[in-house]
């Protein structure tokens, strides 16, 4: 079949945004099938437009293509009117690139970026007519399902559906497993699959579900899930040691179709050192490397020639505690200025330095500052370890009115563990006094604060990884607290929150197990997709499948687990030690505060002889 | 301070981009190019392009016209080179004109489109001739069109100006720009063929509007 051809000849012209599903970007790769030894589909389980901002796929993207003599190709999730007319005339999935179906690869990668979007991988494998599960894949010469990302500390979800899954920094793992993989083709189709497996599995960071089985003792509780060849193996998460000599992408695939985040990434360190007990990035990401002044200066230049954007985003978890962070933004202004291109700073600690700094950067266009200060109260920041006063933040907040600007974001939780309704009216006890502070500090000029509310998910490797999330009526009792606050307030706050079904549903994948998919299979019958956006997020279907599967996603997303009771992620290994994150959640209860690890070790257990802190000049606090 | 304006070409899948795409595509690769464009004044500044027309979503086009002003006189060849080795496959610059008549913007000159319709593959060419002349050659053409608020019936006959066939299919020219204008797409609907169309030039009151940009000419 010519996809092209079909793609070209008509179908483009009856539906929305085409420039989704042309390929031929900026720098998309020239390299084709006949001219490498190996093939990987990197796929995205969200629109083009969501897919193309993130930064994991420009490093992987550029690292194959420019370092190894293999090829990756890039495949979305076609738009529900895209995705349905392909379904009507029989297109598969095809990779922007080649336009070859999902099928014709050797491999096919997926990033779990979150937990919602894993029936869009159901969708997409299925519309490429590859088989769904693994068991279905293992005779037949079709294609290595792997996948990497956040969501893959707990694998046991979607095991059912990955052949292969790789814990930690993908450049480490992957060229190694286009290496392998290509011994094992035979006029580009995988031969000996159970080989193959069985060779990959020496790799650090490679999980293989069909390696382990889950097992449970007479009364049916869980006992663990074990390696069939050596009960005692645990995945270990790989790692990049030096950050700074790693590859990074200067040669940017440049989106037709306009980005999320349609600008250049200039990552300038990896991991947070500050302890939230909430935050799965702070753990999955330890420990914090940085990247040198000089290094990222260097990258800056070439991204700059190369791609043709006019915004230099500096990313992290944490940009703030980029130890260079102030001589690298005043070099990049001064360098860039003329050439009308602009800095931005995407996340910001709730501190005067972060606020300083902002000033800095945005000398002109003052549209809108965010804070996340997660908590309302005192107590609860303490419980979560945000190392955050409210001092620091009326500090922060009057440094932002002051350089003028009247839009305020402030980013809160709902659902936490010792939560009070105290608790929750003091968020917007807080937002209260940050509009009041606004009002005074511009003399009544028209100041909006934004209040954001997500309801706490639980996740695993972080400190409340044990804790039961909320029940969706509490959940949605806590929210009308907040609305009934906010209405007494009246103009200029604004209050926004989630979908609560959403978080529960998100709350059951997080810390569920492999029985989970069932229900993504059932899911996948029916037609689910996009289940992320909540426009298309069907509750019915959802429930249906559930029940269906005779499965209670209460049971997954309420449930405490005991201190000694195992859990579903206990054979990954991601470095941070389970005993730590214990200690950290029986701290919390005491409202005891753990330091910032740079301010001293912690003894999380992520730091070995291999891997430590690449801190590259002096803490700021 | 300069102007200049470039006639491109956009063939293949890029046809299939936006007008905003497009002009994010130009506004990219000129910075790519390091060529010296001028950008507006003020807190949000910009640089100034202009195209003649926007062009619908899925034509071809080998008569594109987009108006640049330039910071300093740039030399022609120089300027192809440049641009040409930094936009993506499917478009090309095809020539550079400085613009000396400073008044008029270019979609105030368009007057006139000219279009290639290409037979498609396969089908009859001379059944095709046939149909064709039959149906263009109709005293009175009416068609529905959409407006913004409601469908109107509007008579094409007056909008098409010329047409004669080619080996490869017909080359007919129809009014466009402000006044009076004639969606190519219309036409395609009532012709109900297998045909694709190409865009060839943008004209204005009585030559190809890349033609006359300078006092000169």
């Amino acid at each position: 079949m010519d996809i092209r051809k079909i793609v070209f000849d008509g179908l483009l012209t009856e539906v929305e945004k085409p420039g989704r599903y042309i390929g031929g970007e900026w720098n998309s790769t020239k390299k084709t099938f006949e001219d490498t030894a190996c093939q990987i589909a990197f796929c995205f389980p969200d629109v083009y437009e969501v897919g193309m901002s993130h930064l994991g796929l420009q490093i992987l993207y550029g690292l194959v293509n420019e370092t190894t003599p293999y090829l990756m190709e890039r495949s979305f999730m076609p738009w529900p009117d895209m995705y349905k007319k392909m379904q009507e005339r029989g297109i598969p999935l095809y990779s922007l690139e080649s336009f070859k179906s999902l099928s014709d690869f050797p491999i096919v990668g997926f990033t779990l970026q979150y937990e919602m979007s894993y029936t869009n991988i159901l969708a997409m494998l299925g519309l490429a007519n590859v088989p769904l599960t693994s068991n279905e894949r293992m005779n037949g010469a079709h294609p290595l399902v792997i996948a990497g990302g956040p969501c893959s500390v707990n694998p046991e979800p979607i095991s059912s559906f990955i052949d292969l899954f790789l814990i930690g920094d993908g450049e480490q793992a992957l060229p190694e497993i286009l290496k392998i993989t290509t011994n094992y083709l035979v006029k580009g189709k995988i031969e000996n699959r159970k080989e193959l497996l069985l060779k990959l599995s020496e790799l650090n960071g490679v999980y293989i579900p069909a390696f382990y089985k889950e097992e449970y003792d007479s009364e049916g509780k869980y006992l663990g899930t074990f390696n069939i060849h050596d009960r005692n193996i645990k995945v270990k998460k790989t790692f990049v040691a030096d950050l700074d000599n790693a590859y990074f992408p200067t040669k940017l695939v440049i989106p037709f179709v306009d980005a999320i985040h349609d600008r250049m990434m200039l990552e300038v360190l990896r991991g947070c050192t500050h302890g939230c007990r909430f935050c799965q990035a702070g753990n999955y990401y330890r420990p914090v490397r940085e990247k040198s002044v000089s290094k990222l200066l260097e990258t800056a230049d070439k991204l700059v020639v190369g791609s043709g954007y006019d915004d230099i985003s500096l990313t992290s978890l944490s940009t703030a505690d980029y130890t260079g962070v102030k001589e690298l933004v005043s070099k990049l202004l001064a360098k860039y200025e003329k050439g009308k291109i602009s800095i931005s700073l995407p996340s910001l600690r709730v501190d005067t330095f972060s606020v300083e700094l902002a000033k800095e950067i945005q000398k002109v266009r003052k549209t809108g500052f965010t804070f996340a200060p997660e908590a309302g109260t005192q107590r609860m920041r303490d419980i979560i370890n945000k190392g955050v006063s409210e001092e620091d933040l009326m500090a922060s907040v009057e440094g932002a009115f002051q350089a003028g600007w009247q839009r305020l974001k402030l980013y809160f939780m709902i659902g936490l563990p010792e939560e009070t309704d105290e608790d929750v009216i003091g968020i917007i006890e807080l937002g209260k006094k940050v509009l009041d502070l606004g009002r005074k500090i511009s003399g009544g000029k028209n100041i909006i604060v934004t209040v954001s509310v997500a309801s706490f998910v639980p996740k695993p490797f972080t400190a409340f990884q044990w804790f039961g999330q909320n029940t969706k009526d509490e959940l949605i009792r806590k929210q009308y607290l907040l609305k009934e606050a906010v209405r007494e307030i009246g103009k200029g706050l604004k209050l926004s929150y989630h979908y609560s079904a959403l978080s529960v549903l998100e709350g059951m994948f997080a810390r569920g197990d492999r029985r989970l998919g069932n229900v993504l299979q059932s899911l996948y019958n029916k037609g689910a997709m996009f289940d992320s956006w909540d426009d298309w997020f069907k509750l019915e279907m959802w429930n249906e499948a559930l029940e269906e599967n005779a499965i209670s996603k209460e049971a997954y997303s309420e449930h405490f687990f005991a201190e000694t009771e195992p859990m579903y992620w206990d054979h990954i290994d991601i470095g941070v030690k389970k005993l730590y994150l214990w200690n950290e959640y029986q701290k919390s209860k005491s409202l005891e505060i753990t330091r910032d690890c740079r301010l001293g070790c912690t003894a999380c257990g992520v730091c070995n002889d291999e891997i430590r802190m690449d801190i590259k000049g002096e803490y700021h606090g | 301070m300069a102007s200049y304006v470039m006639e491109f070409s956009v063939r293949g899948p890029l046809a299939y981009l936006s007008h905003l795409e497009l002009m994010k595509v130009f506004r990219q690769s000129f910075r790519r190019s390091t060529l010296p464009i001028s950008f507006s004044e003020g807190f949000n500044p910009h640089m100034k392009l202009s195209f003649a027309i926007a062009k619908g979503v899925g034509l071809e086009s080998e008569g594109e016209l987009l108006e640049i002003e330039t910071d300093q006189e740039i030399d022609v060849g120089d300027f192809l080179e440049k641009i040409n080795k930094v936009i993506p496959d499917g478009l090309k610059v095809k020539t550079l004109k400085e613009k000396t008549i400073s008044t008029k913007s270019l979609s105030s000159m368009l007057r006139k489109a000219k279009y290639l319709l290409v037979y498609g593959d396969g089908v009859n060419r001379d059944e095709y001739r046939v149909i064709i002349a039959d149906k263009l050659d109709k005293s009175e053409i009416l068609m529905e069109v959409k407006t913004k608020k409601s469908i109107g019936i509007k008579d094409i006959k007056e909008y098409i100006l010329d047409w004669n066939f080619t080996d490869t299919g017909v080359i007919i020219e129809v009014y466009a720009g402000s006044d009076k204008n004639l969606r190519i797409d219309n036409l395609l609907k009532y012709l109900e063929l297998d045909l694709k169309t190409i865009r060839l030039k943008l004209i204005g009151d009585d030559a190809p509007i890349i033609d006359k940009m300078s006092k000169e000419e």
